[in-house]
């Protein structure tokens, strides 16, 4: 062999390896596609772990083959919190449900984020993700059942889905460290450790604490270093249990529309409101039974179900959005009968006053010069502005929210006969005892809003447009348009 | 050469077929072995990279994917004066140090010679003006903006000039390439 010859082979060898790097990137990479809408802090975990480890679970398929026989679908419910100190705008935590199986492999995500809902999914060597916001579903075909993208992606790396069995496998494998006992949050949990370093710069510390026993996941920490960022996800496992696998919870481990499917609908029996939330769904969203043609026709490419007959039955986003919160709230009959709860408010004004004899005043509590009294301004802006309400007549006081009315305005439930005294920049004018609109009679009732106007020898009264009460806010009608309004309109509208 | 992977184009049995006729192709079209294995070292790098965008599938396919690329960083090559080596350094790729030995025999297998010869002969078909803006931008590699300054003249002219030059010489070199990287 000629030094010519030497150096082409030397070369091919580096060729190769390269060529051999780029396509396990890739691999990675591909993994990776449908897990960037997963929660802000599972994104920056799971992408930590993966680029930091580089490696699937070995020993994983025999462990799961014991605990998580072909008959079962494991359910995680998991809450995570991203805190990352240097950014302005902290993520709120988020809700990521997952379901996976094995034999052949499946998994499905869910992830809620207010008001619409993102969901991942495998099977078949088709990854999918579906965008309910937008109505758009993507299938990927092409995958192995053994490859990476067949895994599902955890904290813990490309695993099975099932934590309990990948955290085994681990400690055997010597991956994990079991730091003993602690104690977090009144229970005794198993505190399991994994560090790795990736480079010089890049660090990842993950506990995970476990039940003792079982070692069913209760909580976990991930701290990722950079070299000018430290981020620190926690993630409360909500939920953990096993779903026998079935004709019925089969469903649960693809993307449908949810209406679709018995658990969420309630199937053939279900109510006539049901049935029409079912109805008004956009169709033609979800792959239909044995998969759907268009979606492996060709090898890895982006495929949508959504035909322009689809679109044009769309309903509007908003419209879409309230459906889609209808049918997430009967989908979980546990949420759903939460919902049945007596208001406490309602319930304390019903059973001390009396709905039919309060009315509502909205404003701000000011200085009053009878200590019976309260003096109930409209606004901040106008001091003077103001009304007098015995506190023999008020029933009940609450806090109005403050992304209602700023500074601490209150709302005053008072008796509908109260005596109201309303004072102004002039001398205070008592308005009278309160009535029934249809006990009132219209010549006892002053017009403020009327001026009398003469012309020639016609004489008449006229609304006038300045103290015409047209302005809406949550309390109705309103005496001006101040950020507050008071209920005096509703004894001082002009005779019909 | 171990096996290499990649779903679009088997770069193992690619580089095996090809790794020598196109580094005489580009040796012949360069007159330099150093800048040919320069370009030939990014071609393969290219082809690691973008070997999954390769729509046809015969022998004949590939090999003209191959050396589709390879024009193209010929063309850049006289374009710019320089060989670029983004894809190798992306993928983190060096190419080994090419000893004498190497380089007197790929000026051997490749005939680099006889084509001096033919070059030298070209050369002095141009005018001095051209042959002077052709062997500082090609032989020397100065950017156009230096060739201009050397020669007193606008950066326009200076690009006239060598893409003159180079067209008289494209019978020798590869006219298509040459026409492609002038016109460019």
């Amino acid at each position: 062999m000629t030094p010519f010859d030497r150096f082409l082979d030397a070369f091919g060898d580096r060729l190769a390896d390269a060529s051999a790097n780029r396509s396990a990137r890739l691999r990675r990479r591909r993994s990776l596609v449908f897990i960037g809408a997963l929660p802000a802090g599972t994104v920056v975990a799971v992408v930590a772990l993966l680029v930091s480890s580089g490696r699937q679970l070995d020993p994983v398929a025999e462990a799961r083959a014991a605990l998580a026989p072909p008959g079962e679908i494991v359910y995680m419910k998991i809450t995570s919190t991203l805190i990352a100190p240097k950014t302005s705008h902290p993520t709120p935590p988020q809700t990521t449900e997952q379901w996976s199986a094995t034999d052949p492999p499946r998994w499905r995500f869910v992830q809620r984020i207010q008001p619409g809902r993102e969901e991942f999914a495998y099977a078949h060597g088709a990854q999918s993700y579906y965008n309910a916001d937008r109505d758009r579903l993507q299938v990927r075909t092409g995958y192995s059942d053994r490859g990476p993208g067949a895994r599902v992606p955890s904290l813990l790396g490309l695993g099975s889905g099932d934590v309990q069995a990948d955290l085994r496998s681990m400690l055997a494998g010597g991956k994990v460290t079991d730091m003993g006992t602690a104690r977090v949050g009144g229970r005794t949990v198993r505190r399991l450790v994994s560090e790795r370093l990736q480079g010089q710069h890049f660090r990842t510390r993950l506990i995970y604490d476990v039940d003792p026993r079982s070692f069913a996941p209760v909580q976990a920490t991930l701290s990722t270093t950079f070299p000018h960022m430290h981020f620190v996800t926690r993630m409360h496992i909500d939920d953990y249990k096993r779903i026998p696998l079935n004709a019925r919870t089969v469903a649960l481990l693809q993307i449908r529309d949810e209406c679709h499917h018995p658990d969420a609908c309630g199937g053939p029996q279900a109510p006539a409101g049901e049935v029409r939330a079912a109805e008004e769904r956009p169709q033609g969203l979800s792959p239909p039974a044995g998969g759907d043609a268009r979606s492996v026709t060709a090898p890895r490419s982006h495929r949508s179900f959504c035909t322009p007959a689809d679109r044009r039955r769309r309903v509007p986003a908003g419209g879409r959005r309230r459906l889609q919160q209808e049918v997430d709230a009967m989908s979980n009959a546990a949420d759903w009968e939460d919902k049945l709860q007596e208001n406490p408010l309602l319930s304390r004004l019903v059973r001390e006053a009396g709905m039919d004899d309060a009315i509502t005043f909205w404003g701000y509590i000011g200085p009053s010069s009878d200590e019976n009294t309260i003096s109930l301004h409209p606004s901040l802006e106008s001091p003077h502005g103001s009304v007098e309400i015995a506190k023999k007549d008020i029933v009940h006081v609450e806090d109005v929210p403050e992304n209602i009315l700023l500074f601490g305005a209150k709302v005053v439930w008072v008796r509908r006969d109260a005596a109201i005294a309303r004072r102004g920049a002039e001398p205070a004018v008592t308005l009278g005892k309160m009535k029934r609109a249809d006990t009132i009679d219209p010549a006892s009732v002053p017009a403020p809003n009327l001026e009398e106007v003469q012309v020639g020898r016609l004489r008449m009264n006229v609304k006038t447009l300045a103290s015409d009460p047209d302005c809406h806010s949550p309390c109705a009608t309103c005496r001006d348009c101040s950020s507050v309004c008071i209920c005096i309109c509703r004894y001082t509208d002009p005779p019909a | 050469v171990g096996p290499v992977a990649t779903r679009g184009v088997d770069i193992e049995a690619l580089y095996a077929r090809h790794r020598e006729p196109l580094l005489m192709f580009l040796a012949r079209r360069t007159a330099d072995p150093q800048v040919a294995l320069d370009l030939w070292a990014e071609t393969f790098a290219h082809a690691v990279a973008g070997g999954r965008r390769v729509r046809g599938s015969s022998e004949d396919e590939v090999a003209g994917w191959l050396y589709g690329i390879a024009r193209r960083r010929l063309a850049l090559y006289y374009r710019r004066g320089r060989s670029e080596r983004r894809t190798l350094d992306r993928l983190k790729l060096e190419r080994p140090a090419a000893d004498p030995g190497v380089l007197a025999e790929i000026e051997r297998r490749a005939g680099l010679g006889a084509l001096r010869a033919e070059l030298g002969a070209a050369l002095t078909q141009l005018s001095p003006a051209v042959r002077d803006a052709v062997r500082m931008r090609v032989v020397d590699e100065l950017p156009y903006p230096d060739v201009a300054g050397q020669l007193g003249i606008s950066e326009q002219a200076a690009r006239a000039r060598v893409s003159r030059g180079l067209a008289t010489l494209a019978d020798l070199l590869d006219t298509p390439t040459i026409q492609e990287a002038v016109t460019t």
